[in-house]
């Protein structure tokens, strides 16, 4: 085990930097689920809106309410519009990294070698939009674990065969 | 012939049975209300209204028979013999797909509820060092599939252990040249010691919380009297009207509630920590204190994730310093997988490092946060302050001058200088084999991780931080974070580090 410890200074400078990774954005069918849930929950509040109108009469409460939910669903619309655009993961030879966040922009990176277990999920919605979620868990809790959402079903099974693989090299070299 | 379990298969046929039973308690338990006052109600009711209650509880019984039979159906695990893990699809609407290497599994075991028994069926769970939420557990399997799937798994698993000992193994023997002998004893004298000298602000909160519930319990027992408490207190607001008294009074009452705080807090550690000894093994720690319950820790330096030490000026001065061990644990709370080792001298502080680290300390790389720091922190700090001055205009407009002067004293004399001499404690030291935080004006503490036994990292940017090239980081341990907050891009290079240093590495990290 002393092969790997060696006091031979590193050159930082040498090593692969996380910042230049490339990322891969995500399919754009999350941002349709997103947006047809959104659309949906806009649709129930205007219907409710509608109920309300016939039992109050205060002045100017019902324009004033639907343009109030119309601009918050604008911009949670336009929220996920430039969300979609910041997530991406990118795979590296020994690590998994995953970039979220419009205003606070996040990148988590994950060594292979520190996965617990990796999972593919996909709701109901998301099978309609034929889309899955790959689910990477280490021992860190939950703020070390990722959730690569708006991966085909093929792509999401082929990255977490890939990663399993890696899991296992790490493991018998 | 193909090994066992390799096929993907369905658990026990009764699973629909314990599925559809479990299903029908849910839903007894949402609508169940509802069907008591039906049936309360319904023998006055229409016969017609009976029937057709009942078809739609015939109804719901069949998709619910329908829904177990589905999701049992879909409910398959396998072990993958080749990729040696064990694989898991699940879900009727969501669906989910896991695999979970052998090497990562920690334990296979049985568990039965009630209605588990009496259907006779069993739950295997796999358990794995993430959170209780991602262990596996496969819950209506019948014995004797259960108790081959046990084994198969344990088998394997043990395999898997087998490769990984011999490192293991090496690095326990160079840890443990030095003989089982005692570390540290706390003798009483340092337990006084200890007592006055933590932190009484513990003591002044259990004081507060105590006279909370009386006040509430009093308050429940003498809702008569409330009026004419509130008169008493009216009179006594008028008698010490004086603002001299007043003050000399709440000065009084202050101290008291200081003494009354060191003393609560002297008993407690007291109690707690009474006769602790600390004894070194050849593999491990061995704590026992305690003088109500007698607590004993075994420590393993594999086990161990995060170590804090906790001092301030005066136990500095008295040489007693805090050990916080965070060992890995399989369950979110990290606070109470939290062992504490108070009153130790820094030769025995060092001692219990070298001990419990694989590697030398070296020194490294130190880093600052960015002054912005600084003033966003004395920004979020004047805010409540700043509420109270509003507050205080609508209230009391005419002491207004007043008010203002001693909020700004406050702001001037207390929260600039202590939040600069907190923003100038903070640093952070990455050296060639550990993570070291430093933060805190009197409480200081000083979080070591070995680079080693991080899981992963996250670096965050608000987007307003873009222009000038700030960044949080986020060093993730199965024994809790240690995060930075607002530090140049320069500590990218030591990222790329961190990363580089785990991912060569070979050892097990827990």
């Amino acid at each position: 085990m002393n092969v790997t410890f060696t006091n031979a200074p590193v050159d930082l400078d040498s090593l692969p930097d996380y910042q230049e990774i490339a990322y891969t954005k995500v399919s754009v069918k999350r941002l349709y689920k997103v947006l047809c849930i959104q659309g949906f929950l806009l649709i129930l509040a205007l219907i409710g809106l509608f109920l309300l109108r016939e039992v109050t009469d205060v002045p100017y409460l019902i324009p004033g309410l639907g343009a109030g939910i119309l601009l918050l669903f604008l911009l949670l619309m336009a929220y996920q519009y430039k969300l979609q655009g910041t997530l991406g993961y990118a795979l590296r030879e020994r690590d998994i990294a995953y970039r979220r966040g419009f205003i606070f922009e996040k990148i988590t990176i994950i060594p292979f070698n520190r996965i617990q277990h990796i999972s593919t999920s996909a709701s109901a919605l998301d099978r309609i939009f034929k889309i899955s979620n790959l689910n990477i868990f280490t021992a860190g809790g939950s703020g070390s674990d990722i959730d690569i959402p708006g991966l085909t079903p093929e792509l999401a099974a082929r990255l977490k065969d890939k990663v399993a693989n890696h899991i296992i090299d790490e493991n018998d070299a | 012939m193909p090994k066992a379990f390799s096929q993907p298969q369905t658990q026990s046929k009764l699973g629909i049975v314990f599925i559809f039973l479990g299903q029908s308690v849910k839903f007894v338990r949402i609508f169940g209300a509802a069907g008591i006052y039906f049936i309360l109600k319904g023998f006055e009711a229409e016969a017609r209204l009976v029937t057709i209650a009942l078809s739609i509880l015939f109804g719901v019984l069949l998709l619910l028979l329908g829904f177990s039979y589905v999701s049992f159906q879909r409910f398959r695990f396998h072990i993958d013999y080749v990729n040696r893990e064990f694989i898991l699809q699940k879900g009727v609407f969501n669906t989910e797909v896991i695999s979970l290497p052998f090497s990562k599994i920690q334990q296979v075991y049985f568990k039965r509820s009630l209605l588990q028994r009496l259907i006779g069926v069993y739950s295997v769970i796999l358990d794995t060092a993430g959170s209780s939420a991602q262990e596996i557990n496969i819950k209506a399997l019948s014995e004797s599939e259960a108790r081959d799937l046990q084994k198969i798994l344990m088998e394997e698993v043990a395999a898997e252990k087998q490769e990984e000992t011999t490192v293991l193994e090496s690095t326990q023997e160079q840890n443990s040249r030095e003989d089982a002998v005692a570390v540290h004893k706390l003798s009483v004298i340092s337990l006084l010691k200890l007592g006055l000298t933590s932190n009484y602000f513990r003591g002044v909160w259990l004081i507060l919380i105590f006279l909370g519930s009386i006040y509430q319990q009093a308050g429940d027992f003498q809702l008569i009297e409330e009026s004419q408490y509130q008169e008493g207190i009216r009179g006594y607001l008028e008698a010490y009207s004086k603002p001299v008294e007043l003050l000399v009074l709440t000065a009084l009452v202050f101290v008291g509630v200081f003494l009354l705080g060191i003393l609560i807090s002297s008993i407690e550690i007291f109690i707690k920590y009474f006769d602790l000894t600390l004894r070194q093994t050849k593999d491990s720690l061995e704590l026992e204190m305690g003088l109500k319950t007698n607590t004993k820790i075994s420590l393993k330096p594999r086990r161990v994730q995060l170590m804090r030490i906790v001092t301030n000026p005066v136990q500095k001065r008295l040489n007693l310093n805090e050990a916080q061990i965070a060992i890995a644990s399989s369950r979110d709370d990290l606070q109470k997988s939290q062992i504490s080792i108070p009153g130790m001298q820094r030769m025995q502080l060092e001692r219990v490092k070298k001990f419990l680290f694989t590697y030398r300390m070296r020194p490294g790389r130190v880093f600052k946060p960015a002054f912005i720091l600084y003033i966003r922190l004395i920004i979020t700090a004047g805010i409540p302050l700043l509420l109270t001055a509003i507050v205080g205009s609508i209230v009391v407009p005419n002491y207004m001058v007043e008010i203002g002067l001693v909020l700004v004293i406050i702001y001037g004399g207390l929260v600039l200088p202590y939040q600069f001499f907190w923003y100038r404690a903070l640093s952070l030291e990455i050296t060639p084999e550990f993570v070291i935080k430093r933060k805190g004006v009197w409480t200081q503490k000083t979080e070591i991780l070995e680079l080693y036994k991080l899981q992963s990292v996250t670096v965050s940017q608000p987007f307003w931080y873009k222009s000038r090239g700030l960044y949080n980081y986020t060093f993730h341990t199965a024994g809790g974070d240690v995060s930075f907050p607002v530090t140049t891009s320069k500590m990218q290079r030591y990222i790329n580090y961190a990363l580089y240093r785990v991912e060569i590495d070979k050892k097990a990290w827990m």
